[in-house]
């Protein structure tokens, strides 16, 4: 993390309007954090890894032996809380409250980040879609994002309490494998330098981890399980089950290109930085390392459906482009201006226009005629020599800041108010469990008071039913129809059976809301239109006893 | 493509992360590890994968293997963190870590190149390799079961399986393909691990103004070991062409060669006369496999045969692993200080050799027991060199002792669950190697070895020789002696020394002569300080095995039919590795003096040079037969069940299918592999009970779930040729063939209940073991859980009432 600049910790400390107007933006981008969290509580959709962590919650309440029950703590919380409610609002409260400490942390930080650099590092995190699905869902990681803030500002004021140390070890024992890279980051720095922390405070850590062992192997009093390291298993099942629709290089362009390239400017700049300056101390080294894991944990998740890897690397990299963005804004401020107030708007038209034509082409599908080809590559030609002008005079080289600023605001903000605001058409969270297969859950059991029977569902849609049919009562798990069979729902490829009559209409259980993979204008066009990719429904058949 | 530059870029990860280790380890050598760095790296991670899936604390899954690796560059990183060196051994290696990674490259896909052209696990002994690489991968639980024979734990040296398993899920490829890349893996470590032992080996004889010779030893290194061949193929190229000389053949002892007259015998060529071959290599299927049976009632199998057959087998994989360890010894034995108790002060380095020679048990329990006495000699001989020779011994022992003591605890999870087939040395009392067969077979690299005796006479007189000689003559006699004394015990003195014929009583003489001569000049130049006795000791060791295995077997399962098979197997193989070494040094070093001041002794090296050319004639004519002149008519894959896809559809689905639909673990049934059919009162009836070598335990190995019974010979060489074992075996086969013979569908139900078993597979096996009528109607009493054209996965009807709140 960078240090603070002194003009910068000159200007905190001064008790001038500028602390109005730091409080200010604090107070406003940590509502901004808030709010933008607050719609996704209600409004979204139950999918990906909270649809497989809420079942296995649900079966923990009724007692029920399930392997999709990870015993971190939150899903130990979110099992307790479901013996006071049905609905996944409970438990997504509890993350979102932990969630919503993370802009105090951020505060805590600013010793390190400094002031407008853990500013900014906040902006960025409010406003990252993976960060935010996370930061609010029912899955066993709804305190992760929380966990590792917080744990870099216990590592940053080392001399908390041994408590802290203690909590810290429990937490990061019993949470999901998000913090993991910060952790290994932590040790690895610390082993490369020698530099260890004092032993009392270590063997505290060492405790609460051995704790936060020993509960997760009880499964929090739900019985042994077999010696459980919960992070390390959640960190090995995010490679094999659906946590996303799209794979780890989809869900990087769908939501992480901003970050990641103004994440890896950044730790090029450092780098380059710092290889005046070795050998570098522990602290200086976690950063590096938490990247560095981060994102080798990202890349061997390249082809597995899991958000969690993207959001385990933004969260670091908010926290190195947050100082150097403010230090680059800054520079931007001071640079000469005289060329870029007049090539800046001119790429801006000339890029204007090139997207105008490039729209239309996401939105016909097709690119256009040899017409349409040249004002596009000529509008664009414009754009860029403009900004190449500016790259070549080295006064002027911070205002393409602005440039960078408006391009990487255009996916970042579709990406975090379709999150925020409209998640059942976003790749995360997904797949989801549709609005249908609970009002299905009515029906059968209106059928099965009225007419009789038993409800049954064939074992291969056992899972995709467990939380939408829960507090249903008893059902039957078969995959041959029973005699007394009143309600039946059934693969679709499976011919129907005798004596059942097919329920009329399009009965989905599940479906995938797949990210843009048909190329750029596929991309585009999500953009301006989140509504346009394609959904996948898992569709079944539903029979009911034909009367006699 | 993909996979492999996944596979190699993952090799290289775990080797870079074991940089500091090799550093900690091996900073004499002058490399100061790099070479070694692949193997150190990949056991350190595979026993830290093994022990902490043993203790629960890593989940199954490419997440855990992930993990592991994290702990491997935390370890590295502790290392680093305490090594002051660092920086100064980082900028001294950089030359030497960039060749070992250009090098690996090299070897790495110039195997890929070839295997891509015969990439097919089929065959030979491969459906049993894949079975444990795939055991490794998708054990629920640790240790791992053995997917052959459900509910039971593996009973086997698997640590290469699991080490290659590691770097397939790293890397994140198919099992199918790291098979095969895991071999690619195999032959460019071990060409860096040959050509760092001998690089240093070289260096520290000739200095720093000897760099280039130094090369030219480890690039003949690596050529001797992984190149070189039997030189029957000299015989074979030129009979395929027509060229061969009756009396000469004879006297070589390929007589199998000479076409039969009178009738096919078992000693002459009764296959195709003329012509033999149709391009310029011989194109006779597999002629190279004669290659690797010259020894008859032996395997006399080499590294080249090993990479150009493809079996995934322990003695392969460990080739890497048994480097590291010579180097570790070498880097011991050229230490100053003695090694006692006291230098386990700081314990690290302790622990890290006995995890190393303790691995070598786990990867190929053979290699355990020579490895370690190389290291025990390099100890002794180093605490030899400023004290007397019971001192040295003692101080060598206390330093030893607590290191194989952990050696053998920390791979007691293993241990625990390994059934060792060996019950006892025995003598033995059959034929003898024959001369011209031993010369065929190891001429290129025991001749190239004895031509380091000349160091002994250069500047040091003979007299210090002759000492040597007289100091070292307990070495051919005492196992002379035990051989007598046992052959008395068994009543066979008169047996044993008739047996094994003139022929074989040359070949012993010249085995013990050469061992004590080569032992003679270790510990004349031992002494000295010179830094070419570790060569000659490694050469004398080799020496000794082959002697050894002329006069001694192991006895396991072979012992009625080929008593000696296996003994002479491996032991050959590791006389094989020491012995490329050794040459590698003695003929480089010949032609350097050959070249530099026209030595009379150097002119021994054009002979043994030419024998070595000779030696390559085997990989220049097997290569083409084996990949059909590199010209197969389908495309260039590394995946080894691509045949299946290309030949069966419905079983590559069906297996496919198994690997992404059921748990790991499963016990699934599937065709025993004897085959029935019909007898003439109409009742099912076994008329090939022959499983092993077979397809029986397909699924179970391309997999990873297990089956109630795989090949049945080779769970008996696993885990004993006992009655219960028998019975028990068989009772599983019956059991599976009833599944697919009985007409009562409750009768099938039972046998599903009674093996676990929740799917019941019908392929391409099962249609031909179980043709016509013989099976039942299936799908009148099981689900179909999965079908393509006509190869069916049934699954038990489940029915389970499931409250909701």
């Amino acid at each position: 993390m960078s240090d603070v600049a002194p003009g910068q910790e000159a200007a905190a400390n001064s008790p001038s309007v500028t602390v109005s107007i730091s409080a200010i933006a604090w107070t406003a981008v940590g509502i901004a954090f808030v709010l933008l969290r607050l719609g996704p509580i209600w409004q979204a959709p139950v999918g990906g890894a909270e649809l497989i962590h809420l079942s296995g919650a649900w079966q923990a309440r009724i007692g029920l032996p399930d392997d999709r029950f990870a015993p971190t703590l939150f899903q130990a919380l979110s099992a307790l809380v479901l013996h006071g409610t049905t609905s996944e609002v409970g438990p997504r409260l509890f993350a979102f409250l932990a969630t919503a400490t993370i802009p105090a942390a951020l505060y805590l930080l600013r010793p390190r980040l400094g002031n407008a650099g853990a500013l900014l590092a906040l902006v960025l995190l409010a406003l990252d879609p993976p960060a935010i699905s996370l930061g609010v869902s029912a899955s066993a990681l709804g305190f992760d994002l929380a966990i590792a803030i917080w744990l870099c500002v216990l590592v940053d004021r080392a001399a908390w309490s041994w408590w802290a140390w203690f909590l810290g070890g429990f937490l990061v024992a019993t949470a999901g494998p998000l913090p993991l890279p910060l952790v290994f980051a932590l040790v690895a720095a610390r082993l490369l330098t020698a530099a260890p922390p004092r032993y009392p405070l270590l063997a505290l850590g060492g405790a609460g981890v051995s704790l936060g062992v020993l509960a997760t192997s009880l499964r929090f009093g739900l019985g042994w399980d077999g010696l459980r390291v919960v992070p390390f298993d959640l960190f090995a099942r995010g490679f094999d089950q659906p946590w996303a629709s799209g794979t780890g290089v989809e869900l990087i362009a769908s939501y992480g290109l901003p970050t990641i390239l103004a994440g890896s400017l950044a730790a090029v700049w450092q780098l380059r930085s710092a290889g005046h300056r070795w050998p570098v101390e522990a602290r200086s080294l976690d950063l590096a390392l938490w990247i560095g894991a981060a994102a080798a944990w990202l890349w061997a998740s390249s082809q597995s459906h899991n958000p969690v890897p993207l959001a385990a690397l933004t969260t670091p990299l908010a926290l190195l482009v947050g100082p150097l963005l403010a230090r680059a804004l800054n520079a931007m401020v001071r640079a000469d201006w005289t060329y870029a107030r007049l090539l800046l708007p001119i790429a801006g038209f000339a890029a204007t226009l090139s997207l105008a034509v490039a729209v239309d082409w996401a939105r016909n599908e097709r690119v256009g005629d040899g017409g349409q080809k040249f004002v596009f590559a000529a509008t664009a030609v414009v754009a860029v020599s403009a900004l190449v002008i500016l790259l070549s005079s080295r006064t002027s080289r911070p205002t393409l800041l602005a440039a960078g600023l408006v391009v990487a605001a255009a996916p970042a903000l579709a990406g975090t108010f379709g999150v925020a605001l409209s998640a059942s058409h976003e790749p995360i969270p997904s797949p989801l469990s549709t609005a249908q297969a609970r009002e299905l859950r009515d029906i059968a059991l209106e059928t099965v008071r009225d007419r009789g029977g038993l409800v049954v569902v064939h074992p291969s849609l056992r899972d995709d039913l467990t939380w939408a049919f829960r507090d249903s009562g008893t059902i039957v798990v078969s995959s041959r129809i029973p005699a007394d069979a009143g309600f039946v729902v059934w693969p679709l490829n499976l011919p129907r059976p005798e004596g059942f009559v097919a329920l009329e209409g399009r009965w989905v259980l599940k479906q995938e809301v797949e990210p843009p993979t048909g190329g750029g204008l596929q991309y585009l066009r999500w953009l301006i239109d989140r509504h346009s990719v394609q959904i996948n429904p898992s569709l079944v058949a539903v029979y009911v006893k034909a009367k006699e | 493509m993909a996979a492999a530059l996944a596979f190699w870029a993952a090799a290289l990860l775990i080797g870079a992360l074991a940089l500091p280790l090799a550093f900690a380890l091996l900073r004499r050598l002058p490399d100061s590890g790099a070479g070694m760095a692949f193997a150190l790296g990949l056991a350190f991670l595979g026993y830290g994968y093994f022990l902490l899936r043993w203790l629960s604390v890593l989940p199954p899954g490419r997440g855990g293997y992930l993990l592991a690796v994290a702990g491997l560059a935390l370890t590295a990183a502790a290392v680093a963190g305490r090594d002051r060196r660092l920086p100064a051994t980082l900028r001294r290696s950089g030359p030497a870590i960039a060749a070992a990674a250009g090098l690996f490259t090299f070897f790495f896909f110039a195997y890929v190149g070839f295997r891509a052209y015969q990439p097919d696990i089929t065959g030979t002994e491969q459906p049993m390799d894949f079975m444990y690489l795939n055991a490794t991968l998708g054990s629920p639980g640790y240790p791992p079961q053995d997917s052959w024979l459900a509910g039971e734990r593996a009973s086997y040296y698997y640590f290469g399986y699991l080490q290659v398993g590691a770097l397939t899920e790293v890397a994140g490829v198919r099992a199918s393909e790291g098979y095969n890349l895991g071999l690619a893996y195999t032959f460019a470590a071990a060409a860096t691990g040959i050509a760092s032992l001998v690089f240093a080996l070289a260096r520290w004889t000739l200095g720093s103004r000897g760099q280039r010779w130094a090369v030219v030893a480890a690039g003949t290194a690596v050529v001797l070991l992984l190149a070189v061949g039997s030189l029957s193929a000299v015989f074979e190229w030129a009979a395929a062409h027509g060229h061969y000389n009756a009396s000469l053949y004879r006297a070589f002892g390929v007589e199998w060669l000479i076409p039969c007259h009178g009738g096919p015998t078992q000693d002459c060529f009764s296959g195709l006369l003329s012509p033999r071959t149709t391009s310029w290599y011989p194109t006779e299927f597999w002629f190279w496999w004669r290659g690797s049976r010259i020894i008859p009632g032996t395997i006399t199998e080499f590294p080249f045969f090993s990479f150009l057959l493809g079996d995934l087998h322990p003695h392969v994989m460990s080739i890497p692993l048994v480097f590291l360890s010579l180097g570790l010894s070498a880097s011991l034995w050229r230490g100053r200080e003695a090694l006692n108790l006291w230098s386990h002060r700081r314990p690290a380095t302790g622990i890290a050799l006995a995890l190393v020679f303790g691995a070598l048990a786990f990867q190929n329990a053979w290699d355990i027991l020579t490895f370690s006495a190389v290291l025990a000699v390099a100890v002794v001989a180093r605490n030899a060199r400023d004290r007397p020779f019971a001192q040295a011994l003692r101080a060598a022992a206390s330093y030893l002792g607590p290191v194989f003591a952990v050696a053998v605890i920390a791979y007691l999870p293993w241990y625990v669950d390994f059934r060792s087939q060996a019950s006892g040395i025995y003598p033995y009392v059959g034929e003898g190697t024959r001369p011209e067969h031993a010369f065929l077979q190891f001429g290129p690299v025991v001749l190239a070895s004895l031509l380091g005796l000349s160091w002994s006479f250069r500047g040091h007189g003979r007299a210090s020789f002759s000492q040597a000689l007289v100091a070292t003559a307990w070495l051919p006699l005492l196992p002379l002696a035990g051989w007598v004394l046992l052959t008395a015990y068994h009543g066979q003195t008169r047996l044993g020394i008739e047996a094994r014929g003139p022929g074989g009583w040359v070949t012993l003489i010249v085995y013990a002569t050469s061992a004590w001569a080569m032992a003679a000049a270790f510990l004349q130049l031992s002494r000295l300080r010179r830094p070419e006795a570790f060569a000659l000791g490694l050469g004398a060791t080799g020496m000794l095995l082959l002697y050894g295995a002329e006069l001694f077997l192991i006895r396991d399962v072979f012992f009625g039919q080929s008593p000696r098979l296996n003994t002479v197997f491996k032991l050959s193989y590791q006389a094989w590795m020491l012995l490329s070494a050794s040459g590698a040094m003695g003929l480089a070093l010949a032609l350097r003096g050959l070249w530099r001041s026209r030595a009379r002794s150097g002119l021994l090296a054009l002979p043994v040079g030419l024998l070595v050319v000779g030696g390559l004639v085997y990989p220049l004519t097997a290569l083409p037969n084996r990949t059909e002149g590199f010209q197969k008519d389908v495309p260039a894959t590394i995946d080894g069940l691509a045949f299946l896809a290309r030949n069966s559809p419905g079983e590559y689905a069906l297996t496919r299918w198994v690997e992404e639909h059921t748990a790991p673990g499963e016990v699934m049934i599937e065709a025993s592999g004897r085959a029935w059919r019909r007898d003439e009162h109409g009742q099912p009836v076994i008329f090939d009970a022959g499983v092993d070598y077979t397809d029986a335990g397909r699924i179970a190995a391309r997999t990873g779930r297990t089956t109630p019974i795989g090949w049945y010979f080779h769970e008996i060489q696993w885990r004993g040729d006992s009655p219960a074992n028998q019975r028990e075996f068989t009772r599983r086969q019956d059991l599976v063939d009833r599944a697919y013979t009985s007409k009562d569908p409750a009768d099938v139900l039972a046998v599903m209940r009674e093996a676990g078993a929740r799917y019941l597979v019908v392929g391409d096996v099962e249609l031909s073991r179980f043709p016509g009528d013989l099976m039942p109607k299936f799908e009148q009493f099981l689900d179909v859980a999965f079908e393509s054209s006509g190869r069916r996965v049934y699954s038990v009807p489940s029915y389970e009432v499931v409250p909701t709140s």
